[in-house]
């Protein structure tokens, strides 16, 4: 009973910061968009949402840490 | 009793040890994928600059970035699922994933017969356009592949919260499929600018 509570409960988590994470990505990316359609050469304007995207998708989503700390998996 | 509890120690040590071999190993193959698709993004800066076509349909490529991005957290929620045990919910989710990655295609088939008429590939930013979307094309077809047969052994009892490395390894991949798009998408659609 009490396992199935914490597995519920760190699903929920997890689930959260998923959310989380995509809503962060989503907004980024129309901020990403529209300062395209409003700069003229916006190149150097658009690499800091191209790492700090990539960087969320990295953590978040593919668990890049657990190259350094050899965790098992989803955490 | 001794030997038994020592003999299970080292099958679990083997299969933590087995598991970070093969996560390591995947790595390193998409650290090589990400070298592919580096050369190509490349070449675009290389042959045409920022330079980019005014008839570029701009709607349609936010929408298909979307589209990626909502597929991206609907197997991100499959892994999660299938780590908590809860298999009804990593059957959904991966089914999701698979129908967006499929949607995504249509996309792209659209985008190309626009793109076809407006910019052939015999032009020099058609020629760019056309390799790299379709390089991108095909990893996702291979993803939504491997995430159909992940999905279809799932839905016959395979995986659960100890053993579903098949799933991290496939959901990682379609993640880095979105990762490359991440910076295709401004490549191809937003550094030529307004």
């Amino acid at each position: 009973m009490s396992e199935q509570f914490n597995q519920e409960g760190r699903l929920a988590i997890l689930l959260r910061r998923g959310w989380s994470t995509a809503l962060g990505l989503a907004v980024l990316t129309l901020i990403e968009y529209i300062v395209a359609a409003q700069i003229d050469s916006p190149i150097l304007w658009l690499l800091p949402f191209i790492i700090f995207k990539g960087g969320l998708i990295l953590e978040v989503f593919m668990h890049a840490s657990d190259l350094r700390t050899r965790d098992e998996g989803v955490h | 009793m001794i030997a038994t509890s020592s003999s299970s120690h080292t099958n679990s040590a083997g299969v933590t040890n087995r598991r970070a071999a093969n996560r390591l190993g995947l790595w390193l193959f998409l650290a090589s994928e990400t070298f592919l698709f580096a050369a190509f993004i490349s070449s675009r800066f290389v042959v045409s600059g920022t330079d980019q076509p005014e008839h570029l349909n701009q709607g349609l490529a936010l929408l298909l970035t979307l589209l990626l991005l909502w597929s991206s957290i609907s197997a991100y929620r499959a892994e999660v699922a299938i780590s908590t045990d809860n298999r009804n919910l990593f059957l959904r989710e991966s089914m999701t994933t698979i129908v967006l990655g499929v949607l995504f295609l249509v996309g792209v088939v659209f985008e190309f017969k626009e793109a076809l008429s407006d910019f052939p590939a015999g032009t020099i930013y058609g020629s760019v356009f056309f390799l790299l979307i379709g390089l991108h094309a095909f990893h996702v077809l291979t993803g939504i592949l491997v995430l159909a047969v992940v999905w279809n052994l799932g839905r016959a009892g395979h995986y659960d919260s100890d053993n579903h490395w098949p799933v991290e390894g496939a959901v990682k991949y379609w993640h880095f499929v979105d990762l490359m798009w991440v910076a295709i998408y401004p490549t191809l659609y937003l550094f030529g600018g307004s």
